[in-house]
């Protein structure tokens, strides 16, 4: 009991303030075993890492960003999309239902498989895709504070393409061999005006702390260096392989590519990876081109606030990216490439320029 | 001879004006009221005039001269003896491709189309309707609420939609009555 006491008190110590919810915590607070619950959750780390930017946010983002995507497409294409799932709500709750589909469904493990890594890697790259959650910031609720926030999302979400290359190895087959490849030939495409665009604003704000970057930001980044903006734009696309950039899993042809042989959860687990590494880079595009956390003060939202702005932000981005599905087809390999190698690159080499001039002239 | 096809050659502001176009008509679509399918069926759609669908038959004007049978391409047409010693025509579902030619080719219009096409048989003995069977139409069950029709408006085509009501007129019977627009059934 001493021990739960003091963790009480370590919990209670650092809590999320939500003033219109303060009556109804305090209640809670009083229920002898909730308590310890209730108070776990609002500890500002735990919160973090729970809620927002971790578990509950992402959930919840990819429930609303998948539905919103096949409805989209749907809507332009002149259909209906998923209804008959939740018809009161527009089928809402089609990629729940999906998801229970999944569960109960066989996983086969064919027999030219890796077995041991066939099946690890799918939730090994869960830590890279998940990693960069402890330091993204909302406000006050942040797991870890650390100035060097923006390189290491950077660095581990690089790490994603590797595992998936590995999974495409370790899958054997003809189709993930050249969905692998692609990926491989995309990765070295985007990635280098992805990190010269990310270090054109961190050139330009002169930190890497992601507090200082927001509290820079009373012009949004996106007006200051619109160039980077671009960069960075493009750049996500293809690295959370969008339309027209769909190319290593392009559905048509090779059947998802990499994750041709995975079936049951473990198809569940891969296919969500594109929109969790999404999830984390429109987190990234917020802080750094849209003012993060900032918007109107509402006071009696207290610490929730800076999350709403950054989550409302962060699905609003989503849902660009995944609008793209409908109007674009789908562009070669070497396109993509001869894109990403000559235009990609120049265009963030520029705004990497623009962001020294505009560091040189003092604007910030 | 081998030749090499050219890629058009576009100036860098053809293409963002391409990809603006691109995004333009997606926001457009996504805006306006567009949506083609029919949620058959909780609708229906109303079929034009002249529809292929099953066929009702009137064997007092038959006179049993065979063309019905001669001319169906599927051979889904046998003719049955009758007490009466005349041969009157059966269909056969099962082999039917709907072409309606038998419809076309009676001298007398003993045949009449109708819009029904939506039937489901039980067995594959249903299927074969003898002549009496063909006298009357089908009985029809209808679920809809709602009747659609294709339209064409300002160059685009669209749906409209017209909500009707079916009442059961005679719970015993299982009449179906329709109360607001006809559906030509």
């Amino acid at each position: 009991m001493d021990l739960l006491g003091k963790l009480l008190g370590i919990f209670l110590k650092n809590p999320v303030n939500i003033p219109i919810l303060q009556p109804i915590i305090d209640t809670l607070l009083r229920i002898p075993i909730i308590r310890y619950i209730v108070a776990l959750i609002l500890w500002k780390p735990a919160f973090a890492v729970l809620i927002f930017p971790g578990l509950v946010g992402l959930v919840l983002s990819l429930l609303i960003v998948i539905w919103f995507e096949r409805k989209l497409t749907a809507k332009v294409q002149w259909r209906y999309g998923p209804l008959e799932v939740s018809r009161p709500i527009g089928g809402l709750l089609q990629p729940l239902a999906d998801c229970v589909r999944y569960l109960f469904q066989e996983v086969i493990v064919h027999r030219d498989a890796h077995k041991a890594y066939f099946i690890q890697l799918p939730i090994l790259t869960y830590i890279p895709a998940l990693l960069p959650v402890l330091v993204i910031p909302a406000g006050a609720i942040v797991a870890i504070r650390t100035p060097y926030a923006i390189p290491f999302i950077v660095a581990v979400v690089s790490l994603i393409p590797v595992m998936i290359l590995g999974i495409g190895w370790a899958t054997n087959s003809r189709f993930a061999y050249i969905g692998t490849v692609r990926e491989a030939f995309m990765y070295f495409a985007y990635e280098i005006p992805f990190i010269v665009a990310v270090l054109a604003m961190v050139l330009m704000f002169g930190s890497t702390d992601p507090y200082v970057i927001v509290e820079k930001q009373t012009i949004p980044g996106a007006i200051l260096n619109p160039i980077a903006c671009l960069a960075f734009f493009i750049a996500v696309a293809m690295a959370t392989s969008r339309f027209p950039f769909e190319i290593p899993e392009a559905d048509q042809e090779l059947a998802f590519g990499p994750f041709v042989e995975y079936s049951g959860i473990m198809f569940g687990v891969v296919m969500t990876l594109a929109y969790e590494k999404l999830y984390i880079l429109c987190l990234l595009f917020s802080l750094l081109f849209l003012g993060g956390w900032s918007g109107p003060e509402i006071p009696a939202l207290g610490d929730l606030m800076p999350v709403m702005y950054l989550y409302i932000k962060t699905i609003a981005l989503m849902m660009v990216f995944v609008f793209f599905r409908s109007v674009y087809p789908r562009i070669r390999l070497d396109q993509a490439l001869k894109f990403g190698w000559s235009h990609l690159l120049s265009i963030s080499v520029a705004s990497l320029a623009l962001g020294a001039i505009i560091k040189l002239a003092g604007v910030l | 001879m081998p030749f090499k096809i050219e890629m058009p050659s576009m100036k860098i502001l053809d293409q963002i004006k391409g990809h603006l176009d691109a995004i333009r008509t997606g926001v457009e679509e996504v805006f306006r009221a567009n949506r083609m399918t029919i949620e058959y069926p909780r609708e229906r759609r109303r079929y034009p005039d002249g529809f292929r669908g099953m066929i009702v038959y009137d064997p007092t004007k038959c006179i049993s001269c065979f063309q019905c049978a001669f001319i169906c391409p599927a051979n889904a047409i046998q003719m049955k003896l009758a007490p009466n010693g005349k041969y009157y025509a059966c269909i056969n579902y099962a082999k039917c491709i709907f072409c309606h030619f038998c419809v076309d080719s009676c001298p007398k219009g003993a045949f009449k189309a109708t819009k029904i096409h939506d039937v489901a048989f039980k067995d594959l003995k249903d299927m074969l309707v003898t002549t009496d069977m063909m006298v009357e139409k089908p009985k029809v069950e209808i679920e809809a609420e709602s009747v659609v029709e294709f339209v064409e408006k300002d160059n685009r085509i669209g749906i409209r939609r017209e909500h009707v009501v079916y009442l059961k007129a005679d719970p015993e019977k299982g009449d179906l009555v329709l109360v607001k627009h006809p559906v030509e059934e």
